[in-house]
């Protein structure tokens, strides 16, 4: 009893007092959005949490008694990483999946660095982010109410309002959907209005503070309020932004945690703004369509640096006092740097010696390190221009295959192809092909697209008609949806003429799992139809001489 | 120039390219930039400065005489040349005329010579053929991106206890570890474009 009676706090404080009791808050808080997510994806939910935290508990029990350590499971800490990891994961998520997040989180994030109150980052979520990045785990969402089967889960992938906004348009799902939870994504992130409602229980038991969330919400709401999709309503597209993805989870539970956030007020609104804009930057302009965990992660990394910028002024002390200190201070440490004007003499005669003399005494004492110096440059030089002078033609023999090749690629029925000096916006080269009998069959266009990990560099082959006759990827960085690059599905392409589009008529699927790959592609080759389309088609690049110009 | 363009190169070059965690080429600085806060700031000053001096010379002389003159193939030599070259002159004008900013910093500026991001952006931006502007925004971000890497690194030294790690995870391991775990944070930046 007595043991109990020492942690109750006096009547006044109205604050949980012991990280149990913390830990224990915080699971309270998740619970209506976890019961949300049975409700909305089955029971799998609840095999996948329950893993999730059974796991996190083992690992933290298994790790502290292998190294020798106290037992640190009763503060509750492991079973919240386990299930904050569970809560962001995909209903569709393989079992193998949470176990192997909340080992990593357990061991690598917080243990390594000596437990809870000790990592700089926070587990739930580095688990988590190590999971995004293997590719295809994190990009199945099954629609909602369509309950999830316990074994032998076949995901129909379904957009995510996330997927929608990244697009630049407004999500299907209207606004009382999102707030319940009516909506593709990670299974405790879908029920906004639980995570509200949790989250307004953890600020009322003061187990976090308010500042965060609300700088964190705050700026998010009002980059989208100032950069709307186009076409589309400011106000809906940041309730939009504000209730879809994993924002809310991510604002009220993993960026305020007390370990990896910083204590000082002023550090802590710096954190949550500063959250607000690279989730903000990286929704709008990464190839991920959400941004939350990303940015949380980074700043992460930054606490130490925010907690000492928002460093609370002393009592009495001026409001830029502080700053006005660090300028004095700078200043005067700059104003120690003088500039000393340098002796250089150039008299013509001094001491009896010739100008310069002076100085090739000193030269001649180091003669010997730069003459060793300079043959090594000479010899290198030597080397480079021999093996250029040697493989020059090798290289340009190498690059006319490859360009052959490209070619038969791209325009099976040209036999030869040659530069035209057309100056297009959106192409890199055109190249005009030519049959055997030096007849204009077509042109190859290079073009860029954005694709999922950067610039897409292809050819595409359009004829006289304005169809494609073949598509080739000459550079790309892609790391996942390569499969959207085979032969086969390129070959989609062939034929195909006009405006393609990802839908409806005239359309080319996207290849299952490379979307963003796919609309790359589809997106190059419509650049280069539109650009054929404008070429002059006659096949005779007009040559207008200059003396035909002056008289009109 | 299209300010959007740059702005992108600035990002990137701020963020998806970190020098330090994710093109892994700014790791060759001295070990006490990775340890004392004020210490990797002295060394973040020099190596923008270094590299936006050394992307300026090295933008010219791809420019005037490399590419027009069809010498590209000794472009790598001319680079390693001249960066250390472009260090050893700098030391050389402030140890003769900032005598006090010598003192303070010769250490950092030394160790910038060998230092593979002052090397490496040159290189890139050549390779990417940048023009001058986008060249010196990249230069100049990528040296402030390096720098704040490599203060929240130090700075996490300073806050963050290594000692807890299993023994053989202590020293280097666990530094790289962390490193890692920073790096992480940057994947979702990949791909940034505007």
């Amino acid at each position: 009893m007595n043991s109990t009676r020492s942690f109750r706090l006096p009547p006044q404080v109205g604050q949980p007092s012991n990280t149990a009791s913390m830990m224990a808050d915080v699971m309270v808080a998740l619970l209506p959005a976890l019961a949300m997510a049975v409700f909305f994806f089955g029971f799998r939910v609840l095999v996948l949490t329950a893993l999730s935290v059974g796991s996190s508990i083992l690992f933290e029990y298994g790790y502290r008694r292998l190294t020798g350590q106290s037992d640190t499971v009763r503060d509750l800490s492991a079973c919240v990483t386990g299930m904050l990891l569970a809560m962001s994961l995909p209903a569709t998520a393989a079992y193998w999946v949470p176990i192997l997040g909340s080992a990593f989180a357990i061991v690598v994030v917080k243990q390594f660095y000596g437990g809870l109150g000790k990592n700089f980052m926070n587990p739930a979520l580095g688990g988590r982010m190590l999971l995004a990045t293997f590719p295809m785990l994190m990009t199945t969402w099954t629609q909602p109410l369509d309950r999830v089967p316990l074994w032998g889960v076949d995901a129909v992938s379904a957009a995510t309002p996330m997927s929608y906004l990244h697009a630049g348009t407004l999500p299907p799902q209207s606004l009382g959907q999102l707030m319940l939870g009516q909506q593709g994504g990670c299974m405790g992130e879908v029920s906004s209005f639980m995570l509200l409602l949790g989250g307004c229980y953890l600020i009322l038991r003061r187990v976090i503070s308010p500042r965060i969330p609300l700088a964190y919400l705050g700026t998010v709401a009002l980059i989208a309020l100032l950069f709307p999709g186009e076409g589309t309503d400011p106000f809906l597209w940041m309730a939009a932004q504000l209730l879809g993805g994993g924002l809310l989870l991510g604002a009220f539970f993993l960026a305020t945690d007390p370990t990896t956030s910083p204590v000082t007020p002023r550090g802590q609104i710096l954190f949550g703004v500063c959250c607000g804009l690279l989730t903000m930057l990286l929704r709008y302009h990464s190839s991920y369509p959400e941004g939350v965990g990303w940015a949380i992660l980074t700043m992460n990394c930054c606490v130490w640096l925010l907690d000492r910028a928002g460093m609370p002024r002393r009592f009495g002390a001026g409001h830029f006092s502080v700053l006005r200190y660090w300028i004095d201070r700078i200043r005067r440490s700059l104003a120690k740097i003088k500039f000393i004007k340098p002796q250089i003499h150039f008299s013509l005669r001094r001491d009896g010696k010739m100008p310069g003399e002076a100085h090739l005494d000193q030269i001649r004492t180091q003669a010997k390190t730069l003459a060793s110096l300079g043959g090594v440059i000479l010899a290198t030089v030597l080397v480079i221009f021999g093996v250029h002078r040697f493989t020059d033609l090798d290289t340009a023999r190498a690059e006319t295959q490859a360009q052959q090749k490209l070619l038969s690629q791209v325009m099976p029925q040209a036999a030869f192809s040659s530069e035209i000096p057309a100056l297009t916006a959106g192409a890199l080269s055109i190249q005009a092909g030519y049959s055997e009998d030096t007849e204009l069959v077509g042109y190859c266009v290079e073009v860029q697209a954005q694709g999922f990990g950067g610039v897409i560099t292809m050819e595409v082959g359009v004829d006289l008609d304005g169809k494609v006759t073949g598509v080739a990827v000459t550079d790309h960085k892609e790391t996942v949806g390569t499969r959207a690059m085979q032969p086969q599905f390129l070959a989609r392409y062939v034929g195909m003429s006009g405006t393609i589009r990802p839908t409806g008529g005239n359309s080319v699927d996207a290849v299952s799992g490379a979307t963003a790959t796919s609309n790359a592609i589809t997106a190059g080759v419509n650049r280069a139809l539109a650009i054929v389309a404008n070429l002059d088609m006659e096949g005779e690049v007009e040559y207008v001489d200059g003396e035909d110009l002056e008289e009109p | 120039m299209n300010i959007l363009e740059l702005a992108g190169v600035a990002l990137a070059a701020l963020l998806s390219e970190n020098f330090i965690l994710v093109n892994c080429m700014g790791i060759g600085t001295r070990a006490r930039a990775f340890r004392n806060p004020v210490d990797a700031l002295r060394t973040g000053y020099c190596l923008t400065a270094v590299m936006v001096l050394g992307a300026l010379f090295s933008w010219l002389a791809d420019f005037l005489v490399l590419t027009r003159f069809g010498l590209g193939h000794y472009r790598l030599l001319v680079l390693a040349l001249l960066i250390p070259g472009l260090v050893a002159g700098l030391r050389k004008f402030i140890r003769v005329c900032l005598p006090e900013l010598s003192r303070r910093m010769d250490g950092n500026l030394a160790s910038i010579s060998s230092n593979c991001a002052a090397l490496g952006s040159a290189l890139l931006i050549s390779q990417r053929s940048y023009g001058l502007g986008s060249a010196l925004v990249f230069a100049l971000c990528g040296g402030v991106g390096a720098t704040v890497a490599l203060i929240s690194f130090a700075s996490l030294r300073e806050e963050v206890s290594f000692d807890h790690c299993p023994k053989c995870f202590r020293g280097t391991p666990i530094l790289f570890i962390t490193a890692g775990l920073m790096a992480m944070a940057l994947v979702g930046f990949y791909g940034l474009h505007l």
